[in-house]
């Protein structure tokens, strides 16, 4: 287990522990935020479920659909190697710019490729949440914290991104896209360059 | 459009208060912090990046839309590329030279109210931005924090591009259009003092 969940765990442990377990799902919540891939990953595929406003809801919840295999995978005892955290990072740029570009010659296959991605991150966030150090109920307390916690951002941020109705409310989703992009692509070289 | 104005900003200055506040109360040096702080300090402290980058931002706004927000969208996603360059070691010569240059070349597009096709826009500011981010990509893999750096270096971008456009709104004001041209002006003399080596 990463010693920032350990930490988390640690802080969040009152005197009295009203529910057994109440603390590893908590610290299974707070878990995507301490992890930057997993923080990108879940914020752009928001943007990506904002991106077909029709499709917002069930895109979010194809999110969440892949988190739950992905996670599901992880509790069962599938380990996967250093090879996820690219495939994060790359579905990470390859969303940033599917929303930054907006190609109007894609739009025939914005459905497709939406859920694509959005299933594609959830399944790949999911296998890379590990808690090494937990067995049991603790551990699926943790990846149900995990779940519910991403499911939520990600739900949020594709509610805000769909409050956008000026242009230049569209244009700063676009934008802020395109930096989440540039950060992807720049970590993936950074772990490839080891 | 007023009353939401208000509410709209006391809620960013209470995130952005949040973000920081570990960073003013704790001082706790530690890795990622220190690594965001340093690529947000980047491009900030390099006066010759700063201004190629403001002078982004102020052409998008002097050309409008869609260069308004086209310009600035291009500029990261292919700095990230030449950030990657950077980070592999490939050489690419004559750097500090182009970076320079950008400066002159862009701010003298702002100076002279350069009007060409979008597309001749975009591949001027995209080139310039491979020299950018091929700079700052050669210091990532030396940053306390990588990652941090990563993040910290393209929001920085993010927001001086976003501080050019804000100055480019000036145009709608009286004189406005001589104020933003004076700034071109501003950046390609600046510009062309770091491609003689005067600064």
């Amino acid at each position: 287990m990463p010693a920032a969940v350990q930490h988390l765990i640690a802080l969040i442990i009152p005197a009295h522990v009203p529910v057994k377990n109440i603390s590893e799902f908590y610290a299974g919540i707070l878990h995507p935020l301490i992890v930057p891939a997993h923080v990108l990953a879940i914020i752009i595929a928001g943007f990506v479920a904002a991106r077909i406003p029709a499709y917002t809801l069930s895109l979010t919840r194809s999110f969440a659909g892949g988190l739950l295999v992905g996670l599901c995978a992880s509790g069962l005892g599938l380990r996967v190697d250093e090879t996820t955290a690219l495939l994060i990072l790359m579905i990470i740029f390859l969303s940033g710019v599917y929303v930054a570009a907006n190609l109007p010659h894609l739009q025939k296959y914005a459905t497709n490729i939406s859920y694509g991605l959005a299933i594609s991150a959830g399944i790949l966030v999911g296998l890379d949440t590990v808690f090494n150090d937990l067995d049991g109920a603790a551990l699926w307390w943790c990846l149900l914290g995990t779940l519910v916690g991403a499911s939520v951002m990600s739900f949020v941020v594709a509610r805000f991104a769909r409050l956008a109705r000026q242009p230049w409310q569209h244009i700063a989703v676009r934008v802020a896209a395109s930096w989440i992009a540039a950060i992807g692509l720049l970590m993936l070289a950074l772990a490839l360059a080891g | 459009m007023a009353k939401n104005a208000a509410p709209f900003s006391a809620v960013w200055f209470f995130w952005i208060g949040f973000l920081f506040c570990d960073v003013a109360c704790a001082h706790t040096g530690s890795g990622s912090v220190n690594g965001f702080l340093s690529g947000l300090a980047h491009p900030v402290l390099g006066l010759d990046h700063i201004v190629a980058m403001v002078a982004v931002g102020l052409w998008g706004a002097w050309l409008g839309a869609p260069a308004i927000w086209l310009l600035p969208v291009v500029f990261p996603m292919v700095m990230a590329v030449g950030g990657v360059l950077g980070i592999f070691k490939v050489p690419v010569p004559g750097v500090e030279i182009l970076i320079a240059a950008s400066g002159v070349v862009l701010g003298a597009s702002v100076l002279t109210a350069f009007r060409p096709p979008l597309w001749v826009a975009a591949a001027m500011v995209g080139l310039f931005a491979v020299f950018h981010g091929y700079a700052h990509g050669a210091e990532l893999p030396g940053a306390q924090s990588p990652v941090g750096y990563c993040v910290g270096f393209v929001l920085a971008t993010g927001m001086i591009h976003l501080s050019g456009i804000g100055m480019g709104l000036l145009k709608r004001v009286k004189r406005g259009e001589w104020m933003i041209r004076s700034l071109g002006a501003g950046i390609a003399v600046t510009g062309t003092l770091f491609l003689f080596g005067v600064l």
